[in-house]
């Protein structure tokens, strides 16, 4: 099951000089971009993403996957200093990191997160090692049957954890399926969608895509607020970082728990950090015998929330690699990459590129390492990345989204796709519909339908539920619908007999 | 009235899909039998968010003269504007201009804007030139 050759080729691929640069600058951005809040780790990745295209498979992903892990812990720092978690994943960390700097002992909350993110991604990088190829192994039984029914549980999932209704989540992955069918069909060759532009009958362009849901549509967001802070509250209290890291050390039982579940959750596709920290957080608490100090700015609620926060990020590499799932907005980005690089995860991912499976892999506990070692001393040097203006932000940015989008194939069309996304994007946003799910489901609706052809025609409707792990998807499907459908009348419930 | 704009999003999606289902409409079965799948789907959850909307007592409203929504159509227009100044002019100068127009939007001074906009179209010509751009030729050279 484990190829010990594979992983130590992964290993050896990882300690190339090329390699290890670009994981070191894609921990650097991710580092920058987490500071920033509103600009999460999804949008960077997104802008980078044609950038990457002129790197090898392997030293983009690794690449991604340090700048996705550092963001994560990064984002802990507005979220201590300003109440605004840097990304979505951070905003567990706020409810023990703010009142901790209200105090005036923001240094401290930050040796505490960036404690417990380094801890967490370890964990999780480790424990995503571990069972990765486990999945991927168990995944070879999977037939077109299985992997229609895998992508439609992807998309069920997603739509039904992410976003405050559920209607509306459904709505738009249907809609990003059907969106996802642009393009001429696979077997007859009929143009669908296209409504005459040539330019799209290859397919919808991903890059311009990506970059308009995530990109533009969050700068027409950051272009109403001024200016993020212009107050710095931890110039007095940067001493105080080496105690916090002492303090998280001490909760070892919290900070273990907390990196197993968030790792867990990471693995359910659709799940995501925010999620993940919100139960390991919850957890804590219940089995905290300090249960009365948590919101005042406990220590052991922050270690709890930024571990399961950081293991959800390597967690959710796992079903991205062994079944071509996202657990994620970012990861759905890395899966964007990954098939712009040529490279098709799933269940044949570690037969065909085992070397670069693991050096993926562990490119993670690296850049666990990395939070540990470097993390900790530039919290001095990137909080001030917190308060650059949007002024400046915007235009610049723009341009960036811009050239990105007309890097992908230098058709300056794509540019006018980019912002048409950019535009829709913003209207979902402002009504609340889950941008996440949408993507998703551009991404998977052509696996989804390639692959119910092929069953189809190899078995009829016999071929969708034949196996016990087609039964079992299917089970799992339907739970994944029905039970926000129950949480949500089970809430109504106390108000209808109020 | 108030709950009107909420129908924005689910219009526009029933509008596309329509327009989807008219373009296929002569294709064979093959390749229409996920999009009728998935729009009869689209129409059951639009039908659900609609009938949400109108029973939900909290609303979305736009106000069309808030100068935060005029701020973000310009922005938009300034983009839509780059597509234009870039195909019919020149890659570098759109750069410039949208820098410097968009700078000036988020209430820059001319002076850093102008700062701004040459050092940005700098580095942006330096990464085109580095990664190889297939650039169409400026006008002045057609």
């Amino acid at each position: 099951m484990y190829d010990l050759a594979a992983a130590a080729s992964g290993l050896e691929l990882l300690f190339t000089p090329s390699v290890l640069g670009f994981l070191l600058l894609g921990f650097t951005l991710g580092f920058i971009v987490g500071s920033i809040p509103g600009f999460n780790d999804a949008n960077l990745m997104a802008i980078m993403l044609p950038f990457t295209l002129y790197l090898d498979s392997s030293t983009a992903i690794i690449a991604m996957a340090a700048l996705y892990a550092s963001a994560q812990a990064a984002g802990s720092i507005p979220a201590i200093l300003l109440n605004i978690p840097g990304t979505p994943g951070n905003s567990a960390s706020v409810l023990e990191g703010y009142p901790l700097s209200k105090q005036g002992r923001s240094g401290y909350a930050l040796g505490v997160s960036f404690a417990a993110s380094a801890v967490g991604a370890l964990i999780g990088g480790l424990l995503s090692l571990a069972l990765a190829p486990i999945l991927g192994n168990f995944a070879l039984r999977f037939g077109p049957g299985e992997m229609f029914l895998v992508g439609v549980f992807g998309l069920t999932v997603v739509s039904s954890l992410t976003g405050d209704s559920l209607a509306k989540g459904l709505l738009i992955t249907a809609f990003g399926a059907l969106v996802g069918l642009i393009g001429a069909d696979a077997m007859t060759a009929f143009p669908r969608g296209t409504f005459g532009v040539y330019e799209l009958y290859d397919g919808l362009p991903l890059i311009p895509v990506l970059l308009g849901l995530f990109g533009m549509s969050e700068l027409l967001y950051l272009m109403h607020q001024k200016a993020v802070s212009s107050n710095d509250p931890t110039s007095q209290n940067v001493a105080q970082v080496w105690d916090g890291v002492r303090d998280a050390v001490r909760y070892r039982f919290v900070l273990l728990m907390s990196s197993v579940v968030g790792t867990i959750i990471g693995i359910i596709p659709g799940a995501g950090a925010t999620i993940g920290s919100f139960v390991a957080y919850g957890q804590a608490r219940q089995m905290s015998r300090e249960k009365e100090k948590f919101g005042t700015g406990h220590a052991e609620g922050l270690v709890a929330s930024d571990s399961a926060n950081n293991a959800v990020a390597a967690g959710a590499v796992v079903p991205l690699l062994t079944l071509g799932l996202p657990g994620s907005a970012s990861a759905t980005v890395m899966l964007a990459a990954l098939y712009l690089h040529g490279v098709t995860p799933g269940p044949q991912l570690f037969t065909n590129y085992a070397t670069e499976s693991y050096a993926i892999l562990m490119s993670l506990t690296i850049t666990a390492l990395l939070i540990a070692t470097l993390g900790i001393p530039l919290i001095r040097v990137f909080r001030k990345v917190t308060f650059v203006p949007t002024a400046y932000l915007v235009p610049v940015v723009g341009v960036l989204l811009f050239a990105g989008a007309y890097a992908w194939r230098f058709n300056p069309i794509d540019i006018v796709i980019m912002v048409a996304f950019g535009a829709f994007g913003a209207i979902l946003k402002y009504f609340r519909y889950p941008i996440a799910p949408f993507l998703l489901a551009i991404i998977l609706s052509e696996i989804i339908e390639s692959n119910f052809h092929r069953a189809y025609r190899i078995n009829g409707f016999e071929a969708f539920y034949q196996s016990n792990i087609s039964i079992f998807l299917i089970i799992i499907t339907v739970a994944s619908l029905a039970f926000p459908l129950l949480k949500n009348i089970r809430m109504r419930t106390p108000k209808a007999h109020s | 009235m108030t709950r009107l704009p909420a129908l924005i999003t689910p219009l526009l999606i029933l509008a596309f899909t329509l327009a989807f289902n008219i373009q296929i409409s002569s294709a064979r079965s093959s390749a229409t039998m996920i999009p009728h799948a998935l729009t009869i789907l689209i129409v059951v959850f639009c039908v659900m968010v609609i009938f949400g909307t109108w029973r939900s007592s909290s609303a979305d409203p736009i106000d069309w003269t808030d100068p935060r929504f005029i701020k973000t159509l310009a922005l938009l227009g300034l983009s839509l504007g780059y597509c234009a100044v870039f195909i019919l002019i020149d890659f570098h100068i759109a750069n410039l201009l949208f820098v410097l127009t968009a700078a000036l939007l988020m209430r820059l001074s001319i002076g850093t804007a102008v700062a701004l906009a040459v050092a940005t179209a700098i580095v942006v010509f330096g990464l085109s030139s580095l990664m190889d751009f297939n650039l169409p030729d400026p006008i002045w050279r057609r």
